[in-house]
């Protein structure tokens, strides 16, 4: 042993000489650098539909995202499952004029992309195309829109690949902590349900196009545009083939009372040399005006290494190669959890830490240079958000689209500059309470260091 | 399908006219390359759009690089090249030095007793005395290091090059370590070039493998997480392992026994070996200022000294006579794994590949999608792919993989007929015109969209470069892709796609058992 050191030091030394270019970064200048969120071309279609246009002629491409406010919150229970089939087959299920086969050999032809899904609040219907088709790629998508044939045969496929992929759910432990997670802390309720083969197999035809007619509505819809096209020319196709269509009526968007969630610690045995787990509970919504606060508070908790979960759970103890922190925000309410995954000997240490690193974040608050790097890092980035011209467009509509005011982006990074240390320690104890944490673990217990119950009352879950 | 004609030839047409607009050497007048007297290679190439850059920067060596007892070397240096130059994340690099040249023959001699304690362990009963004398040395070395170990704590900055970065704006800061290439991946506002031109520069030139038997820990959770707990993944690793009986890129993912026996001082030779500028491709896309770009890189990257270049890796897949099988049991529903063995990115009939990839899955009008998915319903999906990834094709001899989940009531064995019969198809019935046509407008469009997004580019710039020594090979594949014919298609099925050159692997789960009380 003793020679392999001095074989070490002395192999190491020679580098240690060579080394001679130090650059003090401090001392760099880093020049100004002015940047406005590029501005986007708004116009409206006679039925409601608010078009963001950004014209970009760097590439002969174009994209299109539309988002409409409709989902599965929208779904009975019993129809669970039913939001999601229709974003799917209102894609697949051709048109009255067109066959669905035709339908996805004039796009799949010129390589344009098209895709439709729905999920829990928000569907989206997007499209990406060279230039020269894009306005086939508009005729399909109006088409689609207008008169969607929703084929019976396409609904019976989706129908089949969902109960395989219901049967394949247990086959990964993401999907199992994710599943449990949201049944606990949103019991009862669309954001925490999941659909079962009983109510896949109860989604009919007329299921699909009752629910497509009255809850896919112009008037909740937006575009974002981009790419190479002119303002004119974006303007006229928009109005030829998005225009003229109108639903017979439209339900209101509503959003049930969320009931309690239900805190504990749930386990799910099942042999993996690894535990996945998550510790969380109800969030904020999307409009809460402590948001800005609450993301300031998230980037120092667990986003990134420099966050204090990856610090100490990762870089630390070495306990996790994927660890961190999340404030998931809804339209009316949302999710916080810590995540983490860990060899199943470790599983009740790491737990702890973590715990413990989120109850020192709410009784010691953050220092002055944790909330400087904090905000410098979302601030300094934020251009990010705008660095293609489809990003542009979509961050444009996706304000319009949730309520928010159209300089809603300028006025984010205000804010996020003002949160100072006291916010950051207001909302830590307003929007975290460990007491009421609900903690998923899936994992081996033969091989955990200690019995969970330290955490609480242990519920099994069987799969 | 018969209605689409008057479509296809008036998409023919555009098709003609636009190649004019975007072709392949439209690209390559836009690159600016310039080679450092150190060999360090720069793609650099300015763009209109946000006012920011895209840096991937390429190292030609992979874990395909490995010999055994090393394995995992180029993956765990990925991680360790985060850990800080002797400027950042310290604050006392020497003492810091010391001390770890000290945790190591702590840790190397912990590992020895850790080891010869395994091995008394097998006749428990006979070594008992033995095994309580090792124990206490143990205990021993474990004080000291853990004493070692909380002055080292005491000096390390934590993260400190990270936070520069972050507070910097940086973007999309990451690595990954491939068979053939490892790769550095950030983004800037235009602003940092100097800053990102010091900082990545010395964590590249003098990175100092700080934190390291933490992150070797990291390593094997990745592993737990990627592999272990993933029955696609353990299924995936099986195929590889079964397919390549001699070439290192058998090995899917590093092997934790390896891993955990790695040490300090191997990484540093690992590091000097391949770490070195001629052996490196900095790609940088954006708002940037070529000749500005340039005097920046001989500033900070200039004084990186050329290290003699590594030798190949010159092992020959041996040939393959008859299929291998291999089977699965795993918590999880049944999967198929198929793989053929195919030819290097250089070779001429390479370019086949990727066409007959897209005709059997890609999108809804591919063949698997119409006849396996829909048709004869036995797939939830059926994918082909190319392993090692990679758009460009790998460096050595790689495989042709088609990975498929059955639907029930198909079993796997049902669905792996129904694939095979696809692959016959190949080699019976000459592709359609329209069909070929297709794959190519795909190709085409792939190809513009390949240059929307910064990453993308910098990353096909680096890697193409880095894999055939210049990186206008992105359009002299373009060219080879166009040039494929159905014969071609029929041909390549014929000679490679053969009973004699596949693996077969199958996912089986495991039965549970259950205990009915009633």
């Amino acid at each position: 042993m003793r020679i392999r050191t001095i074989i070490a030091a002395v192999l190491l030394l020679p580098v240690l000489f060579a080394w001679t270019t130090a650059q003090n970064i401090d001392e760099i200048e880093i020049p100004n650098l002015k940047f406005e969120i590029p501005a986007t071309e708004v116009f409206d279609l006679d039925n409601g539909i608010k078009v963001f246009f950004y014209e970009d002629h760097s590439l002969p491409v174009v994209s299109m995202d539309m988002l409409f406010k409709t989902g599965e919150i929208l779904v009975p229970a019993e129809k669970a499952g039913l939001a999601e089939l229709c974003g799917e087959i209102l894609r697949t299920g051709g048109t009255e004029s067109i066959p669905a086969e035709e339908f996805d050999q004039r796009l799949d032809f010129v390589g344009s992309r098209l895709s439709s899904s729905c999920n829990t609040e928000a569907a989206q219907v997007s499209l990406r195309t060279l230039r020269e088709y894009a306005e086939e790629c508009f005729l399909l998508t109006s088409k689609m829109l207008k008169e969607p044939a929703f084929s019976q045969e396409k609904l019976d496929i989706a129908r089949e690949n969902k109960l395989e992929e219901i049967r394949r759910e247990n086959d990964d432990p993401h999907t199992i902590v994710r599943r449990e997670f949201y049944r606990m802390i949103f019991p009862d309720h669309a954001y925490g349900r999941n659909p079962s083969s009983e109510t896949v197999e109860s989604i009919t035809r007329l299921d699909l196009i009752d629910f497509y007619r009255t809850t896919y509505s112009p008037e909740r819809c937006v575009i974002a545009l981009s790419g190479d096209l002119t303002r004119v020319d974006a303007e006229v196709m928009m109005k030829q083939y998005f225009e003229g269509w109108k639903p017979d009526k439209t339900v209101e968007m509503e959003f049930p009372y969320i009931e309690e969630e239900k805190s504990g610690l749930f386990f799910i045995q099942k042999d993996m040399n690894q535990s996945y787990f998550r510790i969380g509970h109800q969030g904020i919504g999307r409009a809460n005006p402590e948001r800005f606060a609450v993301e300031v508070m998230n980037q120092i908790l667990g986003v990134g290494f420099t966050s204090r979960l990856t610090s100490r759970i990762r870089v630390e103890e070495g306990l996790a190669y994927s660890v961190g922190s999340n404030f998931y925000q809804m339209d009316s309410t949302g999710s916080f959890y810590a995540y983490c995954q860990t060899r199943g000997e470790k599983t009740a240490e790491a737990i702890s830490l973590m715990i413990q690193e989120i109850q020192q974040l709410i009784d010691g608050g953050v220092t002055a240079e944790e909330l400087e790097t904090a905000k410098n890092s979302i601030i300094n980035s934020d251009i990010f958000n705008y660095a293609t011209p489809q990003q542009v467009a979509v961050a444009k509509a996706s304000l319009d689209f949730y309520g928010m005011p159209p300089d809603g982006a300028e006025k984010r990074i205000e804010k996020i500059r003002g949160v100072t240390r006291k916010d950051v320690s207001r909302v830590a104890k307003r929007y975290i309470h460990p007491d009421q944490f609900t903690i998923i673990v899936v994992g081996n217990e033969e091989l955990f260091d200690r019995p969970l119950d330290e955490f609480g009352p242990v519920t099994r879950i069987e799969l | 399908m018969l209605k689409c004609k008057p479509l296809i030839i008036l998409s023919l047409m555009l098709l003609v006219c636009t190649t004019g607009i975007i072709s392949a050497e439209s690209l390559n007048l836009n690159v600016h390359k310039h080679v450092l007297d150190n060999g360090l290679t720069l793609l650099l190439m300015q763009r209109e759009g946000a006012p920011v850059f895209y840096n991937q920067t390429i190292f030609n060596v992979g874990s395909a690089n490995e010999i055994g007892g090393i394995i995992g070397a180029a993956h765990l240096l990925e991680h360790m090249m985060f850990k800080g130059t002797r400027d950042l994340g310290t604050s006392d690099w020497k003492t810091e030095h010391e001390m770890m040249v000290f945790q190591d023959s702590l840790y190397g001699y912990l590992d020895d007793l850790n080891r010869k304690r395994d091995r008394l362990m097998l006749l428990k009963d006979q070594n008992e005395t033995e095994i309580e004398a090792l124990d206490a040395k143990i205990a021993l070395v474990e004080e000291s290091l853990a004493d070692v170990e909380s002055q080292l704590s005491e000096l390390v900055v934590p993260n400190e090059l990270e936070e520069v970065y972050l507070t910097n704006g940086a973007y999309g800061y990451n690595a990954f370590t491939g068979y053939d290439q490892t790769g550095y991946i950030v983004a800037f506002p235009k602003n940092r070039m100097e800053l990102f031109m010091a900082v990545e520069s010395a964590r590249l030139m003098n990175p100092v493998f700080r934190e390291f038997y933490t992150e070797r820990d990291v390593v094997i959770e990745e592993r737990r997480l990627s592999v272990d707990t993933q029955g696609p993944s353990k299924l995936f690793e099986q195929l590889i392992a079964t397919a390549f009986v001699a070439h290192p890129y058998q090995i899917f993912w590093e092997w934790k026994s390896e891993v955990v026996n790695l040490t300090r001082y191997e990484l540093r030779g690992f590091f000097n070996t391949y770490y070195s500028p001629s052996n490196a491709v900095v790609a940088i896309v954006g708002d940037i200022d070529i000749p500005e770009t340039i005097e920046l890189a001989e500033k900070y990257f200039g004084d990186w000294e050329t290290k003699q270049q590594p030798r190949l890796i010159q092992v020959d897949e041996p040939e393959q006579f008859g299929e291998r099988r291999v089977k699965v049991e795993f918590d999880a529903n049944p999967q198929v794994n198929i793989a053929y063995h195919k030819t290097s990115f250089d070779h001429p009939d390479n370019a086949v590949f990727p066409i007959i990839e897209r005709l059997l899955s890609q999108g809804r009008t591919s063949r698997f999608h119409k006849n396996l998915v829909e048709g004869k319903r036995v797939a939830l999906y059926a994918e082909t792919f190319e392993f090692p990834w990679g758009e460009l094709g790998a460096a050595d001899p790689n495989v042709l993989v088609i990975d498929a989940a059955p639907k029930a009531p198909a079993t796997a064995s049902d669905l792996e007929e129904a694939i095979l019969a696809e692959i016959e198809k190949l080699k019976t019935e000459p592709v359609a015109d329209s069909e070929l046509e297709k794959i190519k407008n795909n190709l085409h469009a792939e190809f513009v969209w390949g240059m929307y997004d910064g990453f993308g580019l910098a990353g096909r710039l680096s890697e193409a470069e880095a894999l055939a020594g210049d990186y206008r090979y992105l359009s002299a594949m373009q060219d080879r892709l166009a040039s494929v014919t159905a014969d071609d298609v029929m041909r390549v099925a014929q000679q490679y796609l053969t009973e004699q050159n596949r693996t077969v692997a199958i996912l089986e789960p495991i039965v549970k058992e259950t205990t009915d009380e009633n």
